[in-house]
C-alpha cells in the first residue's frame, strides 16, 4: 500500500506546487506583454507616451475604452523616484492617473477630484532611502505613493465628456508628465 | 506540468473566480486588489489588465441577456435602463468576443452618459446589425460579443456593496430575422 501512496502522494504534492508556482508567473507574464507592447509603441521608461485615440485598430490591452484617451509612462524607480504630473481639471469630467505593479496590482489612483481640480505632482519612490512628499526638499509634492515593485505602469486616463473635442482633450492629456528626478 | 497546465486552461478558459453578479452583470470586486487570491489576480491579468479598483471604478460585464442566452451578432437586443446608473460618469461599450472592438462595423459600440438627456431618467439602448433610432450599438462583426458597464466614482453603497447596483435588463428581441 505504501508503495502506491508515496509516488500519488508526491504526484499530488507536484501538481499543486505547479500550479500554484503558474498562477504566481501569469500575472508577472502577462503584464510583461503588455509593457513590451508599450515600448513597441515608442514608451520609453519614465516618459510619458500617449496612444492615439480608441477606436478599433486598439489592439494592446483589451477591452479599450473608445470614450477615453489614454497616456502612460513605464516607470522604473530602481534608479530614484519619479514624478508624475496629473493635468488640472475644473468641473464635471473625469481624469484621472492610475499605478500598476510590475503584477498587475492598482496599487494607488487619483483623479482630478481628489485634488479639487488642481494639477497635481506625484512622487513615486520605491523603498527607503527614497524621500516621500513629507520629507523637506520634497514639498512641491502633493502625493507620494511607495511603488511596490520597481517597474510598473503608470496610466492617464481623460474621459471624452462634457462635449469636449478630441483635439482638447488630446493637448489636456499631454500635460501629464513623468520624469525621473 | 499538469499542475501548470491546469492553472494555464483555468485562467485562459471561460471560468470566472470571485465574481458578483447583478442579473446577467457580473464584476470582481478584486480587480486591481494586491489582496486578490493568484487565481483571480492571474484572471483578472487576462481579462481586465489595467483596470481600476472599485473606488475608482466598478466594471460590470454581461455575455449573456438577462434570460441567460449568450449574446450573439445576428441577435436584436433591447438594454433597459430604468434609471441612470449611479456614478459620476458611466459608458457602455460592447466588445467582440475576442475582447476588443469590433473591426469593419459602423463603429457604434459605445454609448456614454454624455448621449442620455437631462429629461431621460429611464432610457433603451439598442443592439442591432441595423440602424435603429434612439441610443444604438451595432454588434457587426462581433460574434459572440459581451457588453462592459463601466462606473466612474460609482456611489458608495455599489463601491462598498456591487450587489446591489440597478443595471440594466437585457433583452433578447429576435434572431436571424426571426422571434
Amino acid at each position: 500500500m505504501k508503495q502506491i501512496l508515496i509516488p500519488v502522494g508526491a504526484g499530488l504534492v507536484g501538481l499543486v506546487l505547479g500550479f500554484q508556482a503558474m498562477l504566481g508567473l501569469l500575472p508577472g507574464f502577462i503584464m510583461g506583454k503588455a509593457m513590451e507592447r508599450f515600448e513597441t509603441l515608442g514608451g520609453e521608461a519614465n516618459q510619458a507616451g500617449h496612444f492615439p485615440p480608441i477606436d478599433e485598430t486598439a489592439r494592446t490591452v483589451v477591452r479599450p475604452s473608445p470614450d477615453i484617451i489614454y497616456s502612460g509612462c513605464m516607470y522604473d524607480v530602481s534608479n530614484g523616484a519619479v514624478a508624475i504630473t496629473l493635468p488640472a481639471l475644473e468641473g464635471e469630467s473625469y481624469v484621472s492617473v492610475s499605478f500598476f505593479d510590475a503584477r498587475t496590482n492598482n496599487f494607488a489612483a487619483f483623479n482630478n477630484r481628489d485634488f479639487g481640480g488642481a494639477a497635481a505632482e506625484i512622487l513615486l519612490h520605491g523603498p527607503a532611502p527614497d524621500h516621500t512628499h513629507t520629507d523637506p526638499g520634497y514639498a512641491d509634492y502633493d502625493e507620494s505613493v511607495l511603488a511596490p515593485t520597481s517597474t510598473g505602469l503608470v496610466l492617464l486616463r481623460r474621459v471624452l465628456s462634457g462635449g469636449v473635442s478630441v483635439e482638447d482633450a488630446d493637448a489636456h492629456r499631454r500635460q501629464f508628465g513623468c520624469e525621473a528626478l | 506540468m499538469l499542475g501548470a497546465a491546469a492553472a494555464v486552461f483555468l485562467v485562459f478558459g471561460p471560468a470566472d473566480f470571485g465574481g458578483v453578479s447583478v442579473g446577467p452583470w457580473r464584476t470582481n470586486i478584486h480587480v486591481g486588489s494586491p489582496d486578490a487570491p493568484d487565481i483571480v489576480r492571474a484572471v483578472v491579468a487576462r481579462r481586465g489588465l489595467l483596470a481600476l479598483n472599485r473606488s475608482e471604478t466598478i466594471y460590470f460585464s454581461a455575455d449573456a441577456d438577462s434570460e441567460g442566452r449568450p449574446l450573439e451578432q445576428a441577435c436584436d437586443y433591447r438594454i433597459l435602463f430604468t434609471d441612470r446608473p449611479d456614478a459620476r460618469w458611466w459608458s457602455l461599450t460592447l466588445y467582440a468576443e475576442d475582447d476588443f472592438l469590433p473591426v469593419g462595423g459602423p463603429g457604434a459600440y459605445s454609448i456614454s452618459a454624455d448621449a442620455i438627456g437631462a429629461e431621460e431618467t429611464g432610457f433603451v439602448v439598442s443592439v442591432s446589425e441595423r440602424p435603429a433610432i434612439g441610443h444604438w450599438m451595432s454588434p457587426e462583426n462581433a460574434g459572440a460579443f459581451n457588453l462592459t458597464l463601466r462606473l466612474y466614482n460609482p456611489g458608495e453603497a455599489i463601491v462598498e456593496d456591487p450587489a446591489t447596483a440597478v443595471l440594466p435588463v437585457v433583452e433578447r428581441l429576435a434572431c436571424g430575422g426571426g422571434a
